[in-house]
């Protein structure tokens, strides 16, 4: 590929503009089909928007505010096809997943700030210490139990799940606190943190905030003793945990042979694992199969609906594109000047890799099923809501890191 | 900060390598397991394309249609009852009450998933009903209706539950299969439930194998122990291991024998010393290389996990071991399996029910071929035991000898294995054996329930394999020849 | 559209989606190394990026001579083992021996680990309170274990006025003047000017005559690579 010289300064194609072409052209034709399908003007409206939605997000909205244009890139493509797989199955909730988005944007932008603004850490980390148990609580005292967890609230039509948006405040609690090297505040936490989504049996998020909270702690103290400890204690915990409840046994015996009871327990298993082998390499078609008939499909089960639909080799390309994503994050981590920062970096990765690895290994029966989404794809608030708050915190360590290259490059460049 | 980036790289490959799990698990299980997933009744994609797809046919490497679907959109079966009921456990029905039968597993040939993209579009502009495949199956569905019909001609096999397969050792080709008690799949509704007419013995009922596992350990004295071939052991008609005794059967006492004698007279004191000689470790692995405790993943079948013991392995345990019993387990399938690596150079094969399917348009599609499952032994080892089993059948004294058929060279082995059910104890008989014939390459293996006491698999199964010998020395033709020959 | 033509319309259309699939995974993933490629070329051109400037050797070891200069990160650990951002092999020095940090319009920071030594410019530091009274400027000297190291910061970094040495016998200082623009400790300073400029004192030389202390450096810029 010849480099057209401009300025002196090697210029390629734009990389940015290549994949939001492909993405656009994927997006178009899929909305488009789909809205053949029913022939309402929403499918249209949606064929038509959604590219544009992603040219917007590619070209101007990284002018908006201090932001690294891969991560924005890749966190569109997967709201997008969140939203289009929810179209195909239940047009309402894929509405509400692009008001969703929406807000989305802007929390991201948010955390952005935060990350760059905030001069001292330390009042806001003591005081979300106890606000961030408090909400954490909040559904064991006002809460319903849903699919055997309390862990939502419901204020009027809204509903919340406060365990996705703590993630946040463990992050900064955890990053404060080890950057400083002092153990005691962020392990008592974290501790307290666990205890209480045990209580809420949500042990998908638990298992997350504990992975989170050990590989940090092998991050920033590289100490095998306390890591191992971390590791024994988890392990001891989880076959305490399989002793103790009932339900701990159930999940994990339907992990094993999900078919032995296949009327009940059983049941959401074997429909995903069919809707995996229906979907075979290249998908049933889009719009074909019966998706719905994996229950809960619109949020954990989404993996599965994608592989029926798209095929394995497409579930494999969405796999790679969270890949990618953590490739950035990582990146970004390893850039940062200072501790807290990067361990911040790190953890947003970590947070996000973990739950994909989670879902996405219950659904396929390589792990026991948890209560964890699929971060951007899955329908939901919740957690929409926070893994747009993760990447903010990633843009805004990235633009630091920026900031501080160009800060040093100016004062080099100020000799002459 | 230096180290600190440094664990960041660590985390990152961490979490890098548990996707690149993901992929390969998810990879994996799908490909290996997908068919299985899918074909499963309960799969609603199934329900959905049956609605809009009429059926192919299923029929048997003569032609003859098994299974067909009618005008109305009914599944119509074989017209001669006894032919429906002799083969319905390895057809299936349309109602899934036989687990993995063809009907149901093979439904991605039968209602037209493997259509190309091509042919629906040509479908499409012609505006033709959609059909699914017809698929071409080994089986000889006579061969099934003469095994039931065998149980059923002598005296002691009569209305007793059981089991009978046959294999060609060097394809891997099911030619037949029946299990009795059965049913009529064109009438559903009216079958006695007693004895759990829809359970297909030859491939989900697990039964301790009895002398029949002598192979077996024939097999791992002659690989583990040096001049196994010329050991003399001497049989007093009583052993006691660990203060239990083991007696042989009809309190026999065979004196001075060689394995090969002891083969012949199925004699359990010398196969004791046998075991007790080669050790269990080297017993396992052998079972082991005969597929016991492998986890059974064959294209076409679905087949139950024979199971070798692998706990409480007391020297009492090891000695019942050697002849079979212990809390070995095997159906009548791998039992059959065993037989035809004996015929087939130590070689296994993968067993196979599957000729061809060929689409409505007339394109022939891919099945898979014949593939080898395991090599369970040494070719010499294998002669070896084809001299055994041979004299298990032809020579004096011998317990198969009722599987002998004239024109023929009938090589096998009985069994009588003793179990309990439900506190009470069963004996059940059984006959593993092969013809030793380059033009009817077949193994067979028949077992029945229940045969009380004083009989032995040698008077109960193995009159049922000479009719089955019988049979096939009969219809050459029909057992070696195909249809199927036109689709490749 | 009717239920048949859609079905193959459908399935015609997975392969055109796998294919775009996997393109969209190959260009995210050009564009990743790209912008590897891209920060590579940045960090090249500014060679002293994340760097603060140099830790000038007065006293070392046989392993850190003297007049060595080590580059100094903005956060860091300093201590004897070779994974710390700042290696001093000598005597003294603890494996991971003490934490530091810069602060902007502040100075470096420095936090010893538990149980650890160091001295700044003659204090001694003994918590994180008295970390922040005393940072380290340009100029200023650190002693820990047996090594004694300068913080030469490079241009353009603010910090605080440097605080005087302490002015005790035990103080191991620069031998040559320095110049002060700021008052000092009350019993050495006198704010003479001379034609406005500052005057220079003299402190008491307890070592040899050392190299003066030069002005802060300005980072190194790499070539610019033209195409």
């Amino acid at each position: 590929m010849k480099r057209r010289k401009r300025g002196g300064r090697p210029v390629g194609r734009d990389p940015g503009g290549l994949l939001s072409s492909v993405v656009m052209l994927f997006f178009g034709s899929a909305f488009l089909l789909l809205a053949l399908r029913d022939m309402k003007w929403e499918g249209f409206a949606l064929a038509a928007g959604v590219p544009a939605m992603i040219w917007l997000g590619t070209h101007v909205l990284p002018h908006l505010f201090p932001s690294d244009k891969l991560l924005l890139s890749l966190t569109n493509f997967l709201c997008a096809l969140g939203v289009l797989v929810l179209y195909a199955t239940s047009p309402g909730t894929a509405y509400r997943q692009v008001m969703y988005y929406g807000v989305g944007l802007v929390a991201m932008v948010l955390c952005v700030w935060m990350v760059r603004l905030v001069r001292s850490w330390r009042l806001p980390v003591v005081l979300l210490m106890p606000l961030s148990l408090g909400a954490l609580l909040l559904p064991l005292v006002m809460g319903r139990e849903t699919n055997g967890a309390t862990n939502w609230i419901y204020l009027g039509p809204l509903s919340v799940q406060p365990s996705e948006l703590v993630k946040i405040s463990l992050l900064l609690i955890l990053s404060f606190y080890m950057s400083r090297r002092r153990m005691l505040p962020w392990l008592l936490f974290s501790v307290c943190c666990l205890g209480v989504l045990m209580l809420q049996k949500d042990l998908g998020t638990a298992l997350l905030y504990y992975g989170v909270t050990l590989l940090l702690c092998f991050a920033s103290t590289g100490n095998l003793l306390l890591t191992g400890l971390g590791v024994a204690g988890g392990v001891g915990a989880a076959v305490m945990g399989y002793r103790m409840f009932a339900h701990v046994k159930k999940r994990v015996a339907i992990w094993r042979n999900p078919w032995a009871d296949y009327e009940n327990s059983g049941y959401q298993i074997v429909q995903g694992l069919m809707a995996l082998a229906s979907g075979g390499l290249i998908g049933v078609g889009l719009g074909l199969g019966t998706p719905t008939s994996i229950p809960v499909y619109e949020t954990d089960f989404i993996f599965a609906v994608i592989c029926e639909q798209f095929g394995l080799i497409f579930g494999v390309c969405v796999l790679l594109m969270y890949v990618a994503l953590i490739w950035r994050g990582a990146t970004i981590a390893m850039a940062a000047r200072r501790s807290f920062h990067g361990l911040l970096a790190m953890g947003a990765t970590l947070m996000l890799g973990l739950q994909t690895f989670v879902i996405i290994g219950g659904v396929i029966k390589l792990i026991p099923l948890t209560g964890v989404t699929m971060p951007f794809v899955s329908a939901g608030g919740s957690s929409l809501l926070s893994s747009m708050c993760l990447i903010g915190l990633l843009q805004g360590v990235d633009s630091l890191n920026d900031d501080d290259l160009d800060e040093d490059a100016r004062i080099a460049l100020v000799s002459d | 900060m230096k180290q600190q980036r440094f664990r960041f790289k660590l985390l990152a490959l961490f979490l890098f390598g548990l996707f690149l799990l993901l992929a390969v698990y998810g990879g994996y299980s799908v490909l290996v397991y997908g068919n299985r997933w899918f074909a499963s009744s309960k799969n609603p994609r199934v329900r959905a394309q049956k609605e809009s797809v009429v059926a192919g046919s299923v029929l048997d490497r003569c032609g003859v249609v098994l299974a067909s679907t009618d005008e109305e959109g009914n599944r119509v079966y074989q017209a001669d009852e006894s032919a429906r009921r002799a083969i319905v456990h390895l057809l299936g029905d349309s109602q899934g009450q036989v687990a993995n039968g063809v009907e149901t597993f093979q439904t991605s040939y039968l209602y037209g998933f493997q259509s190309t993209f091509p042919e629906l579009v040509a479908l499409l502009l012609s505006g033709d009903a959609r059909r699914g495949d017809d698929v071409t199956l080994c089986v000889d569905s006579r061969l099934c209706t003469v095994m039931a019909e065998s149980f059923d001609a002598h005296p002691l096999s009569a209305g007793k539950r059981g089991a009978a397969v046959v294999l060609n050792y060097r394809t891997g080709e099911v030619l037949g299969m029946t299990s009795l008690p059965s049913f009529d799949p064109q009438n559903i509704a009216g079958t006695d439930p007693t004895g759990e007419p829809y359970w297909n013995r030859v491939t989900q009922s697990l039964y301790p194998p009895g002398s029949t596992f002598k192979i077996v350990t024939a097999a791992a004295a002659l690989e583990n122990l040096t001049g196994a071939d010329a050991l003399t052991m001497n049989c007093t008609g009583s052993l006691s291991v660990l203060g239990q005794t083991i007696r042989d059967y009809g309190g026999a006492s065979h004196g001075t024998l060689t394995l090969k004698q002891a083969f012949t007279v199925s004699c359990n004191n010398a196969f004791t010393i046998t075991a007790l000689t080669v050790g269990d470790d080297a017993l396992r692995g052998k079972a082991e290389d005969f597929g016991f405790g492998d986890n059974f993943l064959f294209r076409d079948l679905v087949v139950e996990n024979s199971a070798y013991p692998t706990q409480n392995r007391t020297a009492f345990e090891l000695a019942a071991s050697g002849f079979g019993q212990s809390a070995i387990a095997a159906t009548p399938l791998h039992m059959c399996m065993v037989a035809a690596a004996v015929a087939n150079g130590g070689v296994m094969m993968e067993p196979r029910l599957l000729l061809g399917a060929i689409s409505a348009t007339g394109r022939s599609r891919s099945v898979g071929g014949e593939r080898v499952y395991r090599t369970a032994m040494q070719p010499e080892t294998a002669a070896l035991l084809r001299d055994y089993m041979d004299a298990a059948v032809n020579a004096a004294g011998a317990t198969g000898s009722r599987a002998r058929v004239s024109g023929l060279t009938v090589c096998g082995k009985t069994g009588t294995a003793e179990s309990s059910l439900n506190g009470e104890a069963i004996s059940y008989g059984w006959f593993v054996g092969f013809l030793d014939d380059e033009s009817l390459p077949f193994a067979v293996a028949v077992l029945v329930e229940d045969i009380g006491d004083g009989v032995g698999g040698g008077s109960v199964a193995a009159p049922i394999a000479g009719d089955i010998f019988t049979y096939l020395r009969d219809n050459v033709d029909r057992v070696t020849g195909s249809v199927a020959e036109m689709y490749r | 559209m009717s239920g048949e033509v859609y079905e193959v319309l459908s399935l015609g259309m997975r392969y055109w989606f796998v294919f775009l699939g996997v393109m969209i995974v190959l260009r995210a993933f050009i564009w990743l190394m790209k912008d590897r490629r891209a920060r590579h070329q940045r960090l090249r051109q500014v060679p002293d990026a994340g760097l603060i400037g140099e830790l000038a050797v007065l006293r070392g070891s046989d392993e850190l001579p003297e007049g060595m200069l080590i580059p100094m990160p903005y956060e860091g650990t300093l201590g004897f083992v070779r994974t710390a951002d700042v290696v001093v092999p000598v005597d003294g020095v603890a494996g991971q021996h003490l934490d530091f940090s810069f602060q902007p319009h502040v100075g470096l920071l420095v936090y010893p680990r538990r149980r650890r030594r160091c001295e700044v410019d003659g204090f001694a530091i003994t918590g994180s309170r008295s970390a922040r009274r005393t940072p380290m400027v340009h100029g200023s000297v650190l002693t820990v274990g047996d090594a004694q190291l300068q913080l030469r910061l490079f241009a353009g970094l603010d910090t605080m006025p440097h605080r005087a040495p302490k002015p005790r016998a035990q103080q191991t200082l620069f031998g040559q003047p320095v110049c002060y623009d700021a008052p000092a400790a009350p019993e050495e300073t006198h704010h003479d000017t001379l034609f406005g400029e500052p005057v220079c004192y003299e402190a008491e030389p307890e070592m040899e005559p050392d190299t003066p202390l030069p002005p802060p450096k300005r980072r190194r810029r790499g070539d610019r690579h033209e195409a």
